[in-house]
């Protein structure tokens, strides 16, 4: 090699390398990358949430809220148990005699005088 | 020649930021082919080579501010292009240029043609075998006509540095291609002198 210089040389790879490929673009590349964009900036399909006004949060609060206490307090006060069914008020530990209450005792004493039944 | 093509890359770019699809569109068009010849370069000719020039406008579009001057653009792009091409590369396992199977009709092209065809894989197989860094400033400088200024400036490297890499990548070059390449001097000198 020593017959050529190097600028003989670089030449000649200059040469060879424009034999290298020149890939052409696919078709409709741009417009695809075009259309990923656009449809990138459509906006979204999402409605934006708007609280409501603080007086039309108040008008609804407020009897809701009320509502609420009054039912606490006359419940609490048992002035509307008249018109509950019986089912629901049922029968109150407060009100249970002795015998009602299971508490495990009566059965203890058997079991020491050797009552396993 | 709409009033589009007239208007120049920093003004498209300030459009670009007010969101006008339509100026971005006409740079796309003035950039996307190198863009896409170097990715291509870069991955061997991979399959994906399209997703990876698509993925370097959308990161323009998202925010065209980065490019700060719009002299700038050519290597803003490239220097992302190559970076997303490279990270691509390692990420995935990729078919290179050897797997690729040529699809050659022997009956319509004529014996030159054929040589010349096999010259073009020969030097595209060489230069795919070159290391990414070599590979990359070989692209820029022989493939995309940079300065070695704007090449180095493309890979954040000193000038020295890309001398150096391309001096390495020719001297790989030439030895993957001492054939070819022989063949070549013998016919230049013979012109010359």
């Amino acid at each position: 090699m020593e017959k050529f210089d190097s600028k003989q040389m670089d030449e000649a790879l200059e040469k060879l390398l424009r034999r290298a490929t020149d890939p052409a673009v696919p078709a409709g590349a741009e417009g695809r990358l075009m259309a990923a964009i656009r449809a990138g900036q459509q906006p979204a399909n999402v409605v934006k949430f708007h609280p409501r006004p603080a007086y039309q949060r108040l008008a609804i609060g407020l009897p809701l809220a009320a509502s609420l206490l009054l039912g606490i307090y006359l419940g609490s006060r048992g002035t509307l148990d008249r018109y509950m069914p019986e089912s629901i008020l049922g029968q109150t530990v407060a009100g249970a005699t002795d015998q009602d209450l299971s508490t495990g005792l009566d059965d203890a004493e058997s079991y020491e005088d050797g009552e396993l039944t | 020649m709409t009033a589009m093509q007239t208007t120049s890359d920093a003004d498209l770019l300030a459009a670009s930021a007010r969101r006008d699809s339509s100026a971005f569109a006409e740079l796309v068009a003035r950039h996307y082919k190198p863009v896409y010849r170097m990715v291509w370069r870069m991955m061997n000719g991979n399959a994906e080579t399209e997703d990876v020039a698509q993925e370097v406008f959308v990161k323009l579009w998202q925010n065209p501010a980065q490019v700060r001057e719009a002299k700038a653009l050519k290597g803003w792009l490239m220097r992302v292009a190559s970076n997303l091409a490279i990270d691509r590369l390692r990420r995935k396992p990729h078919t290179d240029l050897d797997a690729i199977g040529e699809v050659v009709d022997p009956g319509q092209r004529t014996g030159a043609e054929l040589d010349e065809r096999a010259a073009t894989r020969r030097v595209d197989q060489a230069i795919a075998q070159l290391p990414e860094r070599q590979k990359l400033a070989v692209t820029l400088v022989y493939f995309e006509g940079m300065s070695n200024i704007s090449a180095a400036s493309v890979m954040e490297i000193s000038i020295d540095a890309i001398e150096s890499l391309l001096s390495r990548g020719r001297r790989a070059l030439k030895e993957s291609l001492a054939e070819d390449w022989r063949g070549l001097l013998e016919e230049l000198v013979s012109k010359t002198g």
